[in-house]
């Protein structure tokens, strides 16, 4: 089944939204107006407005205020992506060319800025002071996630608070305040709107430690980029975390640098692989996600909460 | 709200500043971002003016130099794929940082109005970098009102959001005059300035080669001695006297303010 199935109800109010990111995106320059819809064609799950339009079945649900908050969340998300690629030297994205790669480096700076911009303007529509607390402390946290990731490169000694602190921030925060946020524009009680917050971080996490396993078991076709690429890159995940704790595999893994010849690290991958650190990083997974469907108990029956009971099964049993 | 003594303002603004912005691996790595004094000192004009600066004011202003900062230190991303990928990497994040500190600071006041005049000056501001960049602009008029926008539109929305509309007009001569100044300094180290590249379009193409570059600077003269010129008439207008003013940036002014036809005439 695909995601989208997951929510097919919603499809009026998602086919809005990518209206109003059309729009969002228009300007005089038409550099940059190229330059974002380069990137906004090249499509994407849109998960987070997703998550924003089902927290806010909670509450009363009007699609002129939801939208807004949903637009900002896609936004930020995507002016993130054009600044990653630039961290990233990344050519390709979704299968097209990245915006450094189509143009340069400075027209993908000032296209992130324009966009993380065009998100502000969006979220100032709603004039909830906690919306934009909660959203604020969420960005600076994301950026000193990123900070911490380049800083931890390589650092083969770090432990499992480090990494689970590092995808909290680099992915289940905004995920949790796309559920959050999506809640409280929907006015829904405190109660409902923590709940859902905690819903979408544990998804989120779920969801990250999902993408670290699948580094390493999936097929380069499936990936889009060589197995393991985390690991050559000095990204630490849960399975390398586990897989540390075997002697042998200790000193290999210690000793991973950028230049390690291919077959070497194929070698390694396939040994970490045949340990148990798969199988434990996909029970951590699984108990993210019990605790993240225990906390829709709080939520009154509806198909929006159905839904969302769905993505986060489906999030647990994705293959790639 | 405290009121903070009249001559700490400027040193007191930029510890806080400086506190904000404290990242002790980014800064390790990439170096604490430069604090733009100048545009520091003519933030602080209007409230010297009026003799008035709260713990308030302190994080409008605080602000406005953040987001600056976020935009200056993108500048810095090299547009080729030279130089080191970590420098490269955490210079993109540092930006993102200093940015996400504005909307935080301004979150926690809380003033969403100012986050949406700010999110419309960055926009604008990104548009006329591109435009910029792309070479759309064909007359030296539209790159001086792009340049325009690009070093005040920050500034500009921190004022009228303070009421001080007034103040608009003397920020965005100052701020581009004080662009010009860099563009002339590129120039002369024989860097790329975009300026310098209009400016040699109006240089009729007859001219001997020996004569080009006097042309160029004379070009160049003309333009900043204009400006100097409508900045000391609007500080005038304001009633601000030239001794006044306290920072760096109106050291470029004393060639005109102290210029006695021109400035204490009415005197």
């Amino acid at each position: 089944m695909k995601l989208k199935m997951l929510y097919s109800f919603l499809k009026t109010d998602i086919d809005e939204i990518e209206k109003e990111l059309n729009l969002a995106i228009e300007s005089d320059t038409s550099l940059l107006k190229d330059a974002s819809l380069h990137l906004l064609q090249a499509g994407g799950k849109r998960i987070r407005p997703v998550f924003v339009l089902l927290a806010a079945k909670a509450g009363d649900y009007d699609i002129h205020v939801i939208k807004n908050v949903a637009v900002a969340l896609e936004l930020i998300h995507m002016a993130s992506l054009v600044h990653d690629d630039v961290i990233d030297d990344a050519e390709l994205r979704r299968g097209r060319t990245t915006i450094k790669a189509q143009w340069d480096n400075q027209v993908a700076m000032y296209t992130g800025d324009y966009m993380f911009a065009r998100a502000l303007d969006y979220m100032t529509i709603i004039e909830k002071p906690a919306a934009h607390q909660i959203l604020s402390n969420a960005i600076v946290e994301l950026c000193i996630g990123e900070i911490a990731q380049i800083e931890d490169k390589y650092r083969f000694d770090q432990n499992l608070r480090d990494y689970l602190r590092r995808i909290k921030r680099k992915t289940a925060l905004l995920i949790a305040v796309s559920c959050q946020l999506g809640a409280i524009a929907g006015n829904t009680p405190e109660k409902i709107h923590t709940s859902l917050y905690r819903f979408g971080y544990y998804v989120g996490m779920a969801y990250q430690i999902t993408d670290d396993i699948l580094d390493f078991t999936s097929s380069e076709e499936e990936l889009g980029k060589p197995a393991g690429g985390d690991l050559s890159q000095g990204n630490i995940t849960l399975p390398v975390l586990y897989a540390l704790k075997d002697p042998q595999l200790n000193k290999r893994i210690r000793r991973v640098h950028g230049d390690m010849p291919r077959a070497e690290m194929e070698l390694l991958i396939q040994d970490i692989i045949a340990t148990d650190a798969i199988s434990k990083s996909y029970d951590m997974s699984q108990q993210y996600l019990k605790k993240a469907l225990k906390e829709l108990d709080a939520l009154p029956q509806s198909r929006a909460k159905k839904s969302l009971r769905d993505i986060a099964l489906f999030i647990g049993k994705r293959k790639y | 709200m405290n009121s903070i003594d009249n001559s700490l303002w400027v040193d007191d603004t930029l510890l806080h500043i400086e506190k904000q912005i404290h990242h002790s691996y980014l800064h390790n790595s990439i170096g604490a971002p430069d604090i733009d004094a100048n545009r520091l000192s003519l933030l602080l004009l209007p409230f010297q003016y009026r003799e008035k600066y709260s713990e308030l004011d302190r994080s409008y202003v605080s602000t406005a130099m953040l987001i600056q900062t976020a935009l200056d230190t993108h500048e810095k991303v090299s547009k080729d794929e030279s130089g080191s990928l970590r420098l490269r990497q955490l210079t993109v994040l540092a930006g993102d940082y200093y940015s996400g500190l504005y909307y935080q600071i301004l979150s926690q006041i809380p003033d969403v109005k100012l986050i949406r005049r700010i999110a419309h000056a960055i926009q604008e501001i990104n548009e006329h970098k591109i435009n910029i960049m792309s070479k759309n602009l064909s007359l030296l008029e539209d790159l001086l009102s792009s340049l325009k926008k690009i070093e005040s539109a920050i500034i500009s929305q921190v004022f009228i959001h303070k009421g001080f509309e007034d103040f608009v007009p003397v920020a965005e001569d100052m701020l581009v005059l004080n662009r010009l100044i860099q563009e002339e300094s590129l120039y002369s180290s024989g860097e790329d300035s975009i300026l310098f590249s209009y400016l040699a379009r109006m240089i009729p193409s007859k001219t001997p080669s020996v004569y080009q570059e006097k042309h160029l600077l004379d070009l160049y003269r003309d333009l900043v001695g204009k400006r100097q010129k409508q900045i000391v008439q609007k500080l005038k207008e304001l009633g601000i006297p030239f001794e006044s003013l306290k920072g760096s940036l109106f050291a470029i002014l004393s060639p005109i303010a102290v210029d006695p036809k021109i400035f204490v005439e009415e005197g």
